[in-house]
């Protein structure tokens, strides 16, 4: 299914006074902090609608209240906001803010960071192996780019066609589940393939580079169950191998 | 200064490869990374293109963002964490690229001279993370104010603070990847120096092999099994 049943019966024809929700929303992070999170970035994507409120003050300070979220499905959530908002809810809003936020960001979160970044990104690094970086990069992100726009246009969509019916329609906000399953078996193809043709290049190259993979593979497993920075695992190996250095021995060092 | 001084400091400088589109490389890669939703061109492999291609080595640059990428495959940007500038880092690894290195096939992994700039790349990305942190706190620090005028009927403080915060993160990627084109190559040097033999591309491959395995479904061992088939039968031919 490319998308859940809801965004098909979803009404996609979004209100014209709508759209500067969605492009505004676009920079939700800009201004992100420790206190209040993306509360600015509310403020700046939803001002347009709030000035026009009669009770002006009242409605910008109900969205003054800290605000996180994942920013693929922070689109439906201020779309239905604006929603409400424009047909003076506001209670309604940030009653409903508060419940659908947390559920729909770790949904998003999951989805993105997980498996549609990782999956694109392997798309253009296997490029690169292959040595065809143009069609590997181009790819990953006419890819990412596609599963973008239709996601968050859709989710925008669906959140003004919900309005505070959105936390009934959690379920139907789930991101494409043919788009995760596609995502997993790229990641599933691309461990096995890389491990078994670095491998066997690193061997063909020297056994010295195939030690040195190897040795990465197991530091790099120990490390990432300790939540280390795969960056700072590779600093510290590079360092451990130059103290080594230091102790030179006839076989010489990988 | 001395002279020779003088002019050796000039040409680290002018060592930046068309200046005015790198800083505009700069700042609009900044703004991906951190202003909002990302178009994933931040990601060390496409800053390292576009570095790349700037710098009229584009394979070079491909290369060594793929090498920073395998590093950092998966980032949980969840909460408040964030993850290292991947972009800044492509920048300092393409800035510190020797000349030398041949990127045909495989064998550019076993380069040990891409060490340094790989090693660079990871340093400048941990600083990079680090002036962003900053720059928050600043936005922290601005937004009280802000946020109690809101409250009380004016958004402008608001809004002005959030398009200050975008146009503060442009400036930022612009002056950083300046500064980091202008020093990664000494520090890179230095690295090479201390480890003259030590094949990073080989260790940055595994521990980006690692990352993957992480997030890969482990419910479907059948890709893993279809993938090192594939993978053996495209090295063998």
């Amino acid at each position: 299914m490319a998308l859940s049943g809801f965004f098909r019966k979803a009404d996609l024809k979004v209100k014209r006074d709508l759209w500067p929700v969605f492009w505004r929303g676009w920079t939700l992070d800009a201004s992100w902090h420790a206190e209040r999170m993306q509360a600015l970035g509310v403020l700046f994507a939803l001002r347009p609608l709030l000035e026009r409120n009669i009770e002006r003050g009242v409605a910008l300070e109900r969205h003054t209240a800290p605000f996180n979220a994942n920013t693929w499905m922070a689109p439906a959530l201020l779309a239905a906001m604006a929603r409400l908002e424009s047909e003076r809810r506001g209670a309604e809003a940030v009653r409903m803010r508060d419940i659908v936020s947390p559920v729909l960001s770790g949904i998003g979160d999951i989805f993105v960071w997980s498996r549609c970044r990782p999956a694109c990104l392997v798309l253009a690094v296997t490029g690169v192996l292959v040595g065809s970086p143009v069609v590997g990069l181009l790819t990953a992100l006419g890819v990412y780019i596609a599963v973008l726009a239709v996601h968050t246009w859709h989710g925008f969509a669906a959140g003004a066609a919900a309005g505070a019916d959105l936390a009934r329609k959690l379920p139907a906000l789930q991101p494409s589940r043919a788009v995760a399953r596609a995502a997993h078996v790229i990641l599933g193809l691309a461990t096995g393939a890389w491990c078994v043709a670095g491998g066997i290049h690193a061997w063909r190259v020297a056994p010295s580079a195939a030690f040195l993979l190897s040795g990465a593979l197991a530091v790099g497993y120990t490390a990432s169950k300790r939540q280390l920075p795969a960056g700072l695992v590779f600093l510290g190996i590079v360092a451990f191998l130059g103290v080594l250095r230091l102790f030179h021995s006839p076989a010489g060092l990988p | 200064m001395d002279g020779a001084r003088r002019a050796a400091r000039r040409t680290m400088v002018s060592e930046v490869p068309a200046f005015g589109w790198t800083v505009l490389a700069g700042a609009v890669l900044a703004l991906d990374d951190a202003a909002g939703v990302s178009l994933l061109i931040s990601e060390p492999v496409f800053a390292g293109a576009v570095f790349g291609l700037l710098s009229g080595r584009f394979a070079a640059g491909v290369a060594a963002g793929a090498l920073l990428q395998c590093l950092s495959m998966v980032t949980l940007r969840v909460g408040g964490a964030r993850a290292p500038e991947g972009w800044l880092g492509a920048a300092a690894a393409v800035a510190a690229l020797p000349p030398e290195v041949s990127f045909d096939g495989l064998d550019w992994l076993s380069a040990a001279s891409l060490t340094g700039p790989v090693a660079a790349g990871i340093v400048a990305a941990f600083l990079g993370r680090a002036l962003r942190d900053f720059q928050r706190r600043i936005v922290a620090l601005c937004a009280g104010g802000a946020i109690e005028r809101a409250a009380a009927g004016d958004a402008s403080a608001a809004t002005r603070l959030h398009v200050a915060a975008i146009g503060a993160h442009a400036v930022r990627g612009a002056a950083s990847v300046a500064v980091v084109f202008a020093m990664a190559p000494r520090f890179a040097a230095l690295v090479t120096a201390a480890v003259p033999d030590v094949r990073g591309g080989w260790i940055a491959l595994g521990i980006g092999i690692v990352a993957l395995g992480r997030v890969a479904p482990s419910r479907r061992r059948w890709t893993w099994v279809a993938g090192a088939a594939l993978g053996a039968l495209w090295v063998l031919s």
